[in-house]
């Protein structure tokens, strides 16, 4: 046990202080081996729940109830899909966070020493690319990463998000953040997924029905996809609020 | 595979988190049936058990990693 576990178990609970759980999610945006701990303790909490929730036979309290209802609800998805289907509540310190995910590849992964500066740092140069980089364009991180926002589009919430892709020499990732309306307008880290081999950034067209974050899409976004011009406007502007 | 292997397989399963479960000290089982199971909030279980906020996340964060332990395949588990 680590004191990163402690961190994490609490996130999992949503029993952080609100910027803490922003640092985690983050963090989890920018260090797989972090989201693979996380995976492997909700993936404990997942199985307490099935299985004494299926013995005793005694409903589980309503919020439970409700969160694994949710979760039953989507679609199956890749088993190395970091989902934060409850970011939304953890963000408003609600609930509890079941983060369903298992992530597969990276079994081998190091547990590389943590740098929370660093960290902040890393994610900071991700959001200063999704705020300045049109679809389909690519942008060079600090740490030498390649990220390609794909689309652009405003979720249930009235915020907007963009997918983008973030290729690295060892590994490549699918992600989709949304820009806060609440606070001070930063980004945050909403779905990841790991792509396993490194996959050529022309393999994908820009705002492509074939992505393999299509099921997520389809649940988050309000309305058509930004068009090219409408983005532009965007960065230009600076993402004003009110979409 | 058919319903009696599956209910075989089901047992096995609930055996495995009952032996991990049965191995934690008391008050780590506790807290991660009050949190983990229950659903109840840090300071409800606090108050329950009066015990500190920080007890109770450093107890529950060493119950899940502990039954991490036990019932992630070696393969799967993330070096430390």
């Amino acid at each position: 046990m680590t004191s990163v576990d402690e961190v994490l178990s609490a996130f999992l609970d949503g029993e952080l202080p609100p910027e803490e759980m922003q640092q985690i999610r983050n963090r989890l945006a920018v260090e797989p081996e972090l989201a693979a701990r996380l995976s492997e303790l909700a993936l404990i909490d997942q199985t307490l729940q099935t299985h004494y929730g299926a013995i005793d036979g005694r409903p589980l309290p309503e919020t439970v109830t409700q969160l694994l209802a949710t979760t039953h609800d989507e679609p199956e998805l890749p088993s190395n899909v970091v989902r934060f289907p409850l970011w939304r509540r953890l963000q408003a310190h609600t609930g509890k966070a079941i983060a369903a995910a298992l992530v597969a590849g990276f079994a081998l992964a190091q547990w590389l020493p943590l740098s929370p500066t660093g960290t902040d740092a890393a994610w900071h140069s991700v959001a200063q690319g999704l705020e300045t980089t049109p679809s389909g364009v690519n942008y060079t991180l600090a740490s030498g990463e390649q990220l390609m926002p794909r689309l652009t589009f405003v979720n249930h919430e009235g915020e907007y998000c963009r997918q983008f892709r973030l290729q690295g020499d060892a590994r490549s990732s699918e992600n989709i953040a949304c820009r806060n309306i609440a606070d001070t307008g930063g980004w945050s880290l909403a779905v990841r997924l790991e792509v396993a081999d490194t996959v050529p950034a022309d393999r994908y067209q820009v705002a492509s029905g074939g992505s393999v974050l299509d099921d997520t899409l389809d649940q988050m976004i309000s309305g058509p996809l930004l068009t090219p011009d409408a983005e532009q406007r965007l960065i230009q502007q600076r993402w004003p609020s009110q979409p | 595979m058919v319903d009696g292997e599956r209910q075989v397989a089901n047992e096995i399963e609930v055996s495995r988190v009952d032996d991990a479960m049965g191995r934690l000290p008391e008050d780590q089982r506790q807290i991660i049936a009050l949190v983990a199971i229950q659903g109840l909030s840090y300071q409800a279980v606090s108050e329950i058990l009066s015990v500190p906020k920080g007890t109770v996340m450093s107890r529950l964060a060493r119950a899940r990693a502990a039954l991490s332990e036990a019932l992630t395949p070696e393969t799967m588990r993330t070096e430390k």
